[in-house]
């Protein structure tokens, strides 16, 4: 069994225990532009660096999407 | 979709690789979506397989401007959620440009935050409408040629 992290609807699995904080910095997202999920329980920006995903934990994060026709 | 795409020629403004398969009745469901949303801009994900797109998630553009769209965090979280509950992952992000050509901005340039997945833009600047898609990878703009088939 592993962590399963999701962003943006995309998969993949990481040997746990993983700090959230520093899968976050591997994948160079920044916590400003992200609303993460460990459980489908919301994670706040303050608890990231307390926060630790374990073997069969689900973490989510999301970058909300942007954009516009402005050429 | 496929991360390993390389350019193989050159169409209109863009360098483009490959292709990526959308069933004509979905093609037709993304124009509908997005013109129904009409001023303003329209935005969403799809998901499928590597070169196929199977099904859309429309998200309401909070921005509710016909420049601009910030997708619906709640739903936009809630329809990655519901296609890894049918096995699906996100292939695509959909937008559509209400009077602008099909291809990105600036702006979807520089919002793009993942190199494998599909920009999908829709364009109603001319009286039929424009379905491009493209890869976005450090700044740099790839097509990819939308293949339309009937369903059988």
């Amino acid at each position: 069994m592993a962590v399963t992290v999701s962003i943006n609807g995309k998969r993949e699995e990481v040997e746990g225990p993983v700090s959230v904080a520093e899968l976050l910095e591997s994948k160079r997202i920044r916590p400003q532009v992200a609303v993460i999920a460990v459980n489908r329980e919301r994670i706040s920006r303050e608890a990231l660096p307390d926060t630790v995903a374990n073997d069969g934990d689900l973490v989510e994060i999301m970058i909300q999407l942007a954009g516009g026709g402005d050429v | 979709m496929e991360s390993d795409l390389e350019p193989a020629g050159r169409i209109g403004d863009y360098p483009f690789a490959g292709t990526v398969l959308v069933a004509a009745d979905l093609l037709a469901e993304l124009i509908s979506v997005c013109a129904a949303r009409l001023p303003d801009e329209a935005c969403g994900v799809a998901a499928g397989r590597p070169g196929e797109i199977v099904r859309l998630y429309p998200l309401t553009n909070v921005s509710a401007s016909p420049e601009y769209y910030t997708a619906d965090a709640e739903e936009q979280l809630e329809a990655y959620r519901t296609m890894a509950d049918e096995g699906l992952e996100c292939v695509a992000v959909y937008h559509s440009h209400p009077a602008t050509p099909a291809r990105p901005s600036t702006t979807d340039i520089a919002q793009a935050y993942d190199p494998d997945v599909l920009y999908v833009i829709v364009s109603f600047a001319v009286q039929s409408p424009s379905v491009r898609a493209f890869t976005i990878r450090d700044g740099s703009v790839t097509e990819v040629t939308i293949q339309s088939e009937a369903p059988a």
